[in-house]
C-alpha cells in the first residue's frame, strides 16, 4: 500500500473509531476459506522462449487457499468494514504467503441525506456485463482470468466517496487520491506476447488522482444516470515505439482521460434492457527515463478521442434459464473501430444450489477478431460450502494483436471449494 | 447400464447435447499440443536391439543418414560448366543447417589417393634398390580446382572409378550422373534441406537434370504430404458419406447427427491421443479415416431403426426407445468385436501400431457411448415438422431391395452351390494368403509418377545404390583388424558381397589398405590385394593419414583403435525383401566361411531397420488377428448362445479376410504397414453384420413361429436393407481416397469399399445358406431376450399409471357431500377472490416479517433462508414495494431484494451485491422463477392479481372447521399453470389451501 493510500486508510480508520456510536454498536463477524486450484489446458509454444514473450512454465494458473476475515460494525449513523484476505499462494514468486487488506472503510452518515465513506472500498457502478464505458474505478483481469470468484475483478480503491440522496437524484463522488491502474499481467500466471519493455505509471503524488462522479436517480423503474470522470486510463496504452523492426521495444504509459457519459437502465421488451455511451477525450505526455545510454526522454502520445456505446438485453426464460446479450462498440478518430458482442447464458438448477453460466465475447478491430470463452458451474453444497468449476478459453486471429488473442496460451480450467462462517 | 442411458437420453436431451459438446471442447482443446512423428524408425521401441545397435554404429563411426542429390545428363556430367555448378551448389549446401558440412560427399570435397615419383637423389638407398623407383603418396581433394576442359572434366571420371571408395558413389562409371551425399544431422532436415536444394537449383542450371534421393527425404516428405492428404482425405470421405445418407434418408437434419457423431469421435479420440502425450505417427493420423465410417455405421443402424418405426410409433421418443430397445445388444456386441478388432493390435511390438489399435479402440467405444446418447437426444430436439415425411418408404430403396430378395432366393435355393463355392473361394485365398510377400519400402508410399519415385529410379540405375546398410564386424580387442587374417576376412566378404545381385557396392577399410598399396606399387595389378603382413597394413594407414587424408574419413571405415570396422553395403533397392535377401547371404556366406574367433557382426542401416519391423509387424499382425479372431469368436458363442451360431457368424468375415488377403497374394501386391492394419478393421467391421443379421434373424424366427422360410423373408425387408445401405455408404464413401497422391491411402481406400462389399455379400449370400443346414430349434433365440423386454414393457406401464397419481396426490379434503351452508346467498366468485387477495397480500397498509425458510431438497438435505420482509403498499390493490434484507446464511448476508410491483406491468426488481456494493437489476419478466431457490415464485411471495384469471365458484365445503368457498381459477392467458383450486375461508376471506 502506498503512503497516500495509507492515509486514506488510516482517516477511515480514525473516522471509524471517532464515531459517536458506542451506544448501540453492533458487530458482525465472518469469513470464509477457500482452496483453489486452475491448470492451464492450452500448449504454450516453446517458441516463446525465443520469442520477446514472456516466458512462462509454469503449469497452474492458479493455486492458492484464501482466509478471508471479515467484519461488520454498525452503529448509529455510521458502520465500519473490514475485510481481509490472508492468502497461501504457490503460483506467485516470493514467499508465498500475503495479507490483502480488500476492504477497510468507516461510513458515517451526516445528516440525513449525506453519507462519507473513507477508506479502502470496492466502487462500481454502470450498466454493462463485463463491458466497462464510465466505470473507470481499477479492476483485476488477472483474476478474473485465472478465475477467482467475480468479486476480485473489482480491486479496492484507497478513496474518499462522498454519497448525497435526495428524491431530486443521487449523487456519488469518489476521489481517489492516487491513481490505481488496472491489474492486466502477472508474469507468473498468464503469459502475453509483448515487446513492452516498460510500463509508466502516472507519478505517485496528489496531483495525479482521479475523480469520478456519478449522478443517477430512478425515472419511474428505469434507472438513468450521468457520469464523469478525469485521471487516467486505467490500462496502460503503447505510446512510443524505441526499437526496431527486428526487436520491437514499446513504452507503453497510462495517459491522461477525462470521460464522460450517461446510461439508463430498466425494464424493456419484456426483460431487462440497458444502454450506456462514453466519451473519452485524453491528452497526456509520458516522460521515460530510459537509461544512461539515451537519457531521459519525453513522449507525447494522444490517444485518439473515442465514443463508446453499449446496448444490451436480458431476459429470463422459463425453468430458470436466462439469456443476455450485448452489442459494443468503440468509435474512435482516425482508427478503426472496435466492435463487440458478448452472451450471456445462465442456468439455475436443484433450488437454485446449482449455477451454469456460460459468457462468450467475440469482437473485431482492424478485420481481425477475437473471442473468450467462460464457462462457470456453481454448487452450493450446503449453506456453508460452495464448489466451483470453470473454464477459460481465449481466442484470438493473431497472437500478438487482439485482446484475446494474446492470451491465447492461457486457456485454463479451475475449481474452488469454499468454506463459509 | 441400458434403461439408463435410453431414458438419460430421451428424458434429457439437452443435457446429453451440452455434455458431449463440451466434452469435444474439452478434447478439441489439446489438438495445439499435437507432436508429429514421421520416422519409421520410431516403427521400433527405442530400447529395441537393433535400433540401439543402429545408434551405436551410427556413434561409432560418425555416420549419419544421407541425402542423395544426384546430378544427370545424357551426354556426360563431367562439363566444366556443370561442375563449376556442382561446386557452387556444394559450398552452398556446405552452409546449410542440419547438414553435417565435413562429411559431405561432392566432387570438391571428397580425397583421392594418387601417388607421384620420388625423384630418385643420389642416395647409398637409391643406389641399393635400382630397379624400384620410390613412389610417395598423395591423399588429397578429388577436384582441387574446377577443370577448365572438357577433357580435365572427364579425366574425372576415370579417376574416379579407379578409386574403389568413391566407385559407384560418386559418378556412374559412364559419367552420366554426378552424385553428391549429404550427411544430415537429423532425418528431420531432409524436407528442409531439399527444399533449399531445390530452390537453388532453380535459380541456376542448364540441361542436366537433377534429382534427390535418399530415405530420409522419402520418410520426411511422406510426413508432409500425409497430413496434406490427410487434410483432404478425411473430409472427402466425409463429403461422400455425408451426401450418400443424405439420398438414403432424404433428412439433412437427421443425417447431420451421424455425421456429428462421426466428428465428435474423432474430436474425442485424437484429443485423448494428443493429450495423452503420444505421437502422431503415419498410422495414428489414419486413426480419423477408420473411425469415421464405424461411427456412421452405428449411428445408420439406429436412425434406420427408427426410421422404420417412427410411422407406426406415437412418438419420438417412443420410437427411439422401441428401435434403443432393439439394437442395444446387437450394437453393444458389433462395438466390443471391433474394439476387440483393433485393441488386439497392442499385441503386435509395434508402437505406432499398439498406439494405433489402442485409440481406434478407444473411438469405437466412444462411438457407441456418442450413438447411444447422442443420436437419440438429437432426434428429440427435432421439431415434429421438421420429422413430417421422415419414416416414409423411399422409392430409391425399391431397387437394392428387390435385388436383396435375389440373392435370399439364391441363397436358398442354391446352398449346395454356395457351400461349394465358399469352400472353393477358402481354398483359393489361402493359396494367395501363402503368397503373401511382405515388402515395404518407404519411396514406394510414393506413385511411380512422384518426382522422388523417378529420382529414386535414375539413381539406382546409374550409381551402387541410395539403399545403404552397415554390416558392422567387431573384434575381441584392440588393433585387431590390423591383423592380415581379419584384413582378409574383410575383403573376402566384401567381394563376397559385391558379388550378390542387390548389391551396387561395398565400401570397406580394406579398399583404403588396397588403394595406398596399389598407388605405392604404382598400379601393379598384383597390388590390388590385401598385403599379408601386419605393420603393411597398419603402415598404410598411417600413410594415408600422414599424405594429408582426413583421419575422420578412415574412421568412418574403421575405429582408431582397431578393433571395429564398417562395410557400407550400398543397394540400389530397398524393399525389404530384397535387403533381408543381402543379410541372409551374407550370414550363409559367415556361416560357411567362419570368421577368425572372436568376430562379432551385427547389421545397421536405415534399410536394414525396415527390414527388422517389418518381420515383426506379420509375426505381431498374424498373433493380433489370431487372438482377436478368437476373443471375437468366444463372444459370438457367448452372444448367440450356441457354439454353431457362433462359427456360422465368423464364416463372413473369415472369406472377407481370406479374399482380401489371398488377392494380395495372387496379384503380388506387396504386403506392408496400412495393408496389415487392415485385417483388424476386416474383422471389426465384417462381424458386425453378422451379429446385426443372425440376431435379428432369431427374433423373427420367433415372431414366426419358427417358419424359417417367412423369418428369412421378413429379414430381407428392412433389416436387410439397412445392412446393404451401410455397405453401399462406407463402400462409397471411400471411393474418393482412390485419387490420393500417397499409396497407403489409395491401399486403405480399396481395401475399405473390398471388406464392405465382400463381407455384405458374404453376409446375404453364404448365411442364409449355412443357417438354412441348422435345425430351426437350434437357431432359435433361447428367449430370455424377449421375456426381458416384455418386462421391461410392464415396468414402464406401471410406471407411467403410477405417475399422475403421484403428483396429484394432494387430495385429503372433505368432499362436498354436505350442502353450502343454507341462507347467505354466495358473491360472486370474482368477488372472493379479491377480497382473498386484498386480505392476504394487502393486509394493513404496509407489512414487516421476520421470515425463517428451510428449504429441503428431495435428498432431504435442507438450506436456511432468514430475511426481513418488507412491504409497502402505494395503494390498496395496486402498486406495492417489497424488501427482502437477509440475514443467514453467511454466503448470502448482508443481500438484499427489492421488487416493485405493479399490477398493470411486469414486476421491476433488484438485487444489492454486498460483496461488491452494487445493486443490480434482475430480468424479471418471468413470473415462475423460483424465489431465493425455494419451490415459491415471486409471485407466490408477492401473490397473483386477480384480474389475471377467471374465478368460478365450484362450492362450498368444510375444510378442518372452516367453512370455505372452493374456487376455481383459470388464467385469462396462457400461463404456467391451468387451473388452480382455492379453498376461502367464508368469514375472513384469507386462502387456507391452494392445489394447482
Amino acid at each position: 500500500m502506498n503512503r497516500a493510500g495509507g492515509c486514506v486508510a488510516l482517516l477511515g480508520a480514525l473516522l471509524a473509531m471517532g464515531a459517536p456510536t458506542s451506544v448501540r454498536a453492533e458487530l458482525e463477524l465472518g469469513g470464509f476459506v477457500e482452496g483453489a486450484l486452475g491448470v492451464r489446458t492450452a500448449y504454450v509454444p516453446r517458441a516463446t522462449l525465443y520469442e520477446p514473450w514472456i516466458p512462462l512454465d509454469q503449469e497452474f494458473t492458479l493455486r492458492e487457499t484464501r482466509l478471508q476475515l471479515r467484519g461488520d460494525a454498525y452503529g448509529e449513523g455510521a458502520a465500519a468494514h473490514f475485510r481481509v484476505d490472508v492468502l497461501q499462494d504457490d503460483v506467485a514468486d516470493g514467499d508465498g504467503t500475503e495479507v490483502d487488506l480488500r476492504e477497510g472503510y468507516a461510513k458515517v452518515d451526516l445528516g440525513t441525506h449525506v453519507e462519507l465513506r473513507a477508506g479502502r472500498q470496492p466502487t462500481t457502478w454502470g450498466t454493462g456485463d463485463l463491458l466497462f464505458i464510465n466505470d473507470l474505478f481499477p479492476k483485476d483481469y488477472v483474476s478474473f482470468f485465472v478465475g477467482r470468484e467475480d468479486q476480485y475483478l473489482k480491486l479496492p480503491s484507497d478513496a474518499i466517496r462522498l454519497g448525497i440522496f435526495s428524491s431530486i437524484g443521487s449523487a456519488d463522488l469518489v476521489y481517489t487520491p492516487v491513481f490505481e491502474p488496472d491489474r492486466v499481467s502477472d508474469p507468473d500466471r498468464l503469459t502475453q506476447p509483448s515487446s513492452v519493455v516498460r510500463v509508466v505509471r502516472p507519478e505517485h503524488d496528489l496531483e495525479n488522482g482521479e475523480f469520478a462522479l456519478r449522478l443517477h436517480r430512478l425515472v419511474r423503474s428505469y434507472e438513468v444516470a450521468a457520469y464523469g470522470y478525469r485521471g487516467f486510463w486505467k490500462s496502460p496504452r503503447i505510446v512510443a515505439e524505441i526499437g526496431d523492426d527486428e526487436h520491437p521495444a514499446q513504452i507503453a504509459g497510462h495517459t491522461r482521460l477525462v470521460a464522460v457519459g450517461a446510461s439508463v437502465r430498466g425494464p424493456f421488451l419484456g426483460g431487462l434492457g440497458w444502454a450506456e455511451g462514453g466519451y473519452y477525450d485524453s491528452e497526456s505526455t509520458v516522460r521515460v527515463d530510459l537509461g544512461s545510454f539515451t537519457g531521459s526522454r519525453v513522449f507525447r502520445f494522444v490517444p485518439p478521442t473515442e465514443v463508446r456505446l453499449l446496448f444490451g438485453h436480458e431476459h429470463s426464460l422459463p425453468n430458470e434459464w436466462t439469456l443476455g446479450g450485448q452489442a459494443y462498440r468503440e468509435l474512435r478518430e482516425l482508427v478503426e473501430d472496435r466492435v463487440v458482442f458478448t452472451l450471456r447464458l445462465t442456468k439455475l438448477m436443484r433450488y437454485q444450489t446449482i449455477r451454469l453460466s456460460l459468457f462468450a465475447f467475440y469482437g473485431q478491430e482492424h478485420a481481425e477478431e477475437d473471442g473468450y470463452v467462460r464457462l462457470t458451474g456453481s454448487y452450493a453444497v450446503s449453506d456453508a460450502v460452495d464448489a466451483v468449476l470453470g473454464v477459460n478459453f481465449f481466442a484470438g486471429d493473431d497472437h500478438n494483436d487482439t485482446l484475446f488473442g494474446a492470451f491465447d496460451p492461457n486457456d485454463n480450467i479451475y475449481a474452488r471449494l469454499r468454506f463459509s462462517f | 447400464m441400458k434403461r439408463l442411458l435410453i431414458e438419460l437420453s430421451i428424458g434429457h436431451p439437452r443435457w446429453v447435447i451440452v455434455l458431449a459438446v463440451l466434452l469435444t471442447a474439452a478434447f478439441g482443446s489439446q489438438f495445439p499440443r499435437i507432436h508429429i512423428d514421421t520416422d519409421p524408425e520410431n516403427m521400433l521401441p527405442p530400447h529395441e536391439p537393433v535400433r540401439v545397435r543402429h545408434d551405436e554404429i551410427k556413434e561409432t563411426f560418425g555416420l549419419s543418414d544421407f541425402l542423395v542429390l544426384g546430378i544427370e545428363r545424357e551426354q556426360g556430367a563431367f562439363t566444366p560448366e556443370i561442375l563449376r555448378r556442382v561446386e557452387h551448389l556444394t559450398q552452398e549446401i556446405l552452409g546449410m543447417d542440419g547438414v553435417v558440412a565435413a562429411d559431405v560427399i561432392a566432387p570438391g570435397e571428397v580425397d583421392d589417393i594418387t601417388s607421384f615419383l620420388v625423384e630418385p637423389d643420389a642416395t647409398a638407398e637409391a643406389a641399393a634398390e635400382p630397379a624400384h623407383p620410390r613412389r610417395g603418396l598423395r591423399v588429397a581433394p578429388l577436384m582441387e580446382e574446377l577443370p577448365t576442359t572438357p577433357d580435365a572434366a572427364r579425366a574425372l571420371v576415370g579417376r574416379i572409378h579407379d578409386n574403389p571408395i568413391l566407385r559407384g558413389k560418386l559418378a556412374s562409371d559412364d559419367g552420366q550422373v554426378i552424385a553428391l551425399f549429404i550427411p544430415l544431422e537429423a532425418k528431420s532436415y531432409a524436407k528442409s534441406v531439399g527444399d533449399r536444394i531445390l530452390k537453388l537449383i532453380e535459380a541456376d542450371h542448364g540441361d542436366e537434370r537433377y534429382h534427390l534421393a535418399g530415405l530420409p527425404v522419402a520418410e520426411d516428405s511422406f510426413g508432409v504430404e500425409m497430413f496434406l492428404q490427410m487434410g483432404i482425405a478425411a473430409p472427402i470421405a466425409f463429403l461422400a458419406i455425408f451426401l450418400l445418407m443424405l439420398f438414403f434418408f432424404r433428412r439433412p437434419n437427421l443425417v447431420a447427427a451421424p455425421m456429428i457423431v462421426a466428428m465428435m469421435t474423432v474430436l474425442w479420440t485424437m484429443g485423448a491421443l494428443i493429450g495423452g502425450g503420444f505421437t502422431v505417427h503415419i498410422m495414428s493420423s489414419m486413426i480419423p479415416v477408420f473411425l469415421i465410417p464405424i461411427a456412421v455405421l452405428d449411428s445408420i443402424h439406429l436412425l434406420s431403426e427408427v426410421h422404420a418405426r417412427y410411422r407406426a410409433a406415437e412418438s419420438m421418443a417412443e420410437a427411439l426407445r422401441e428401435a434403443m430397445d432393439e439394437l442395444f445388444t446387437p450394437m453393444l456386441y458389433t462395438s466390443l468385436t471391433t474394439v476387440v478388432g483393433f485393441a488386439s493390435l497392442v499385441l503386435t511390438p509395434i508402437p505406432p501400431v499398439q498406439v494405433f489399435g489402442a485409440f481406434v479402440a478407444l473411438g469405437v467405444a466412444v462411438a457407441w457411448l456418442l450413438t447411444m446418447t447422442f443420436i437419440p437426444a438429437f432426434a428429440m430436439l427435432l421439431s415434429p415438422a421438421s420429422l413430417e415425411k421422415f419414416g416414409h418408404a423411399h422409392e430409391g430403396l425399391g431397387a437394392p431391395h428387390s435385388h436383396l430378395h435375389a440373392l435370399r432366393r439364391f441363397s436358398l435355393r442354391r446352398r449346395g452351390l454356395v457351400t461349394a463355392l465358399l469352400a472353393v473361394l477358402l481354398g483359393v485365398s489361402a493359396y494367395g494368403i501363402s503368397r503373401i510377400h511382405v515388402n515395404d519400402n518407404p519411396v514406394f508410399w510414393f506413385k511411380p509418377s512422384h518426382p522422388l519415385r523417378i529420382a529414386d529410379r535414375t539413381m539406382n540405375e546409374h550409381l551402387a545404390g541410395t539403399y545403404l546398410a552397415y554390416l558392422h564386424l567387431k573384434g575381441p580387442e584392440e588393433g585387431a583388424f590390423l591383423d592380415p587374417a581379419w584384413m582378409h576376412y574383410v575383403a573376402d566378404l566384401q567381394s563376397f558381397l559385391e558379388s550378390e545381385e542387390n548389391v551396387g557396392g561395398v565400401t570397406s577399410i580394406a579398399d583404403v589398405v588396397r588403394k595406398v598399396q596399389y598407388e605405392l606399387l604404382d598400379h601393379a595389378p598384383s597390388a590390388q590385394v590385401v598385403p599379408d603382413r601386419r605393420d603393411a597394413i597398419a603402415q598404410y594407414l598411417f600413410l594415408y593419414e600422414a599424405s594429408g587424408g582426413d583421419p575422420e574419413d578412415l574412421f568412418k571405415l574403421i575405429t582408431p583403435t582397431q578393433d571395429e570396422v564398417c562395410l557400407w553395403v550400398q543397394m540400389p533397392e530397398g524393399e525389404n525383401r530384397k535387403v533381408q535377401h543381402v543379410v541372409h547371404a551374407a550370414e550363409a556366406w559367415m556361416a560357411e566361411n567362419p570368421p577368425p574367433t572372436g568376430l562379432e557382426a551385427d547389421w545397421g542401416g536405415l534399410a536394414y531397420i525396415n527390414v527388422i519391423w517389418q518381420q515383426k509387424m506379420v509375426a505381431g499382425m498374424g498373433k493380433a488377428l489370431a487372438g482377436s479372431f478368437l476373443t471375437v469368436l468366444l463372444m459370438m458363442v457367448i452372444l448367440f448362445r450356441s457354439l454353431r451360431l457362433g462359427l456360422i457368424s465368423m464364416v463372413p468375415l473369415t472369406i472377407t479376410i481370406g479374399m482380401t488377403y489371398g488377392a494380395i497374394g495372387l496379384v503380388g501386391r506387396p504386403y506392408d504397414m496400412p495393408i496389415a492394419v487392415l485385417s483388424s478393421l476386416a474383422l471389426g467391421l465384417s462381424i458386425d453384420f453378422s451379429i446385426h443379421f443372425i440376431q435379428r434373424f432369431r427374433e423373427l424366427l420367433a415372431e414366426r413361429g419358427g417358419d424359417f422360410e417367412a423369418a428369412m423373408t421378413d429379414l430381407f425387408q428392412t433389416p436387410a436393407e439397412a445392412l446393404a445401405r451401410n455397405v453401399l455408404v462406407i463402400a462409397l464413401g471411400f471411393v474418393p481416397m482412390f485419387f490420393s497422391k500417397l499409396v497407403p491411402y489409395v491401399t486403405v481406400g480399396v481395401f475399405f469399399v473390398a471388406i464392405m462389399l465382400i463381407s455384405g455379400l458374404a453376409t446375404f449370400v453364404i448365411l442364409p445358406a449355412l443357417l438354412s443346414y441348422l435345425p430351426t430349434r437350434s437357431v432359435a433365440s433361447r428367449g430370455g431376450r424377449i421375456v426381458r423386454a416384455g418386462v421391461v414393457v410392464l415396468l414402464g406401464v406401471s410406471l407411467g399409471l403410477a405417475a399422475p397419481s403421484g403428483s396429484r396426490a394432494q387430495t385429503e379434503g372433505t368432499p362436498a357431500a354436505d350442502a353450502p351452508s343454507a341462507g347467505m346467498p354466495a358473491p360472486a366468485a370474482d368477488e372472493i377472490a379479491q377480497r382473498a387477495h386484498l386480505n392476504f397480500y394487502y393486509a394493513g397498509d404496509d407489512g414487516i416479517a421476520h421470515v425463517r425458510m428451510t428449504i429441503t431438497n428431495k435428498k432431504g438435505r435442507s438450506r436456511e433462508r432468514e430475511f426481513v420482509l418488507l412491504r409497502k403498499d402505494l395503494a390498496e390493490g395496486g402498486e406495492q414495494r417489497y424488501f427482502a434484507y437477509f440475514q443467514a446464511p453467511a454466503d448470502i448476508k448482508r443481500t438484499a431484494f427489492m421488487a416493485w410491483k405493479d399490477p398493470a406491468k411486469d414486476d421491476a426488481r433488484w438485487i444489492y451485491v454486498p460483496a461488491l456494493d452494487l445493486v443490480k437489476p434482475i430480468a424479471a419478466s418471468e413470473k415462475k422463477s423460483s424465489f431465493v431457490g425455494s419451490d415459491f415464485s415471486y409471485e407466490d411471495v408477492s401473490g397473483r392479481h386477480w384480474s389475471e384469471d377467471t374465478h368460478r365458484l365450484v362450492r362450498e365445503e368444510v375444510l378442518g372447521d372452516r367453512p370455505c368457498y372452493v374456487i376455481e381459477s383459470v388464467p385469462k392467458s396462457e400461463d404456467y399453470f391451468v387451473r388452480k383450486v382455492s379453498w376461502i375461508d367464508r368469514e375472513r376471506f384469507l386462502p387456507l389451501r391452494e392445489e394447482y
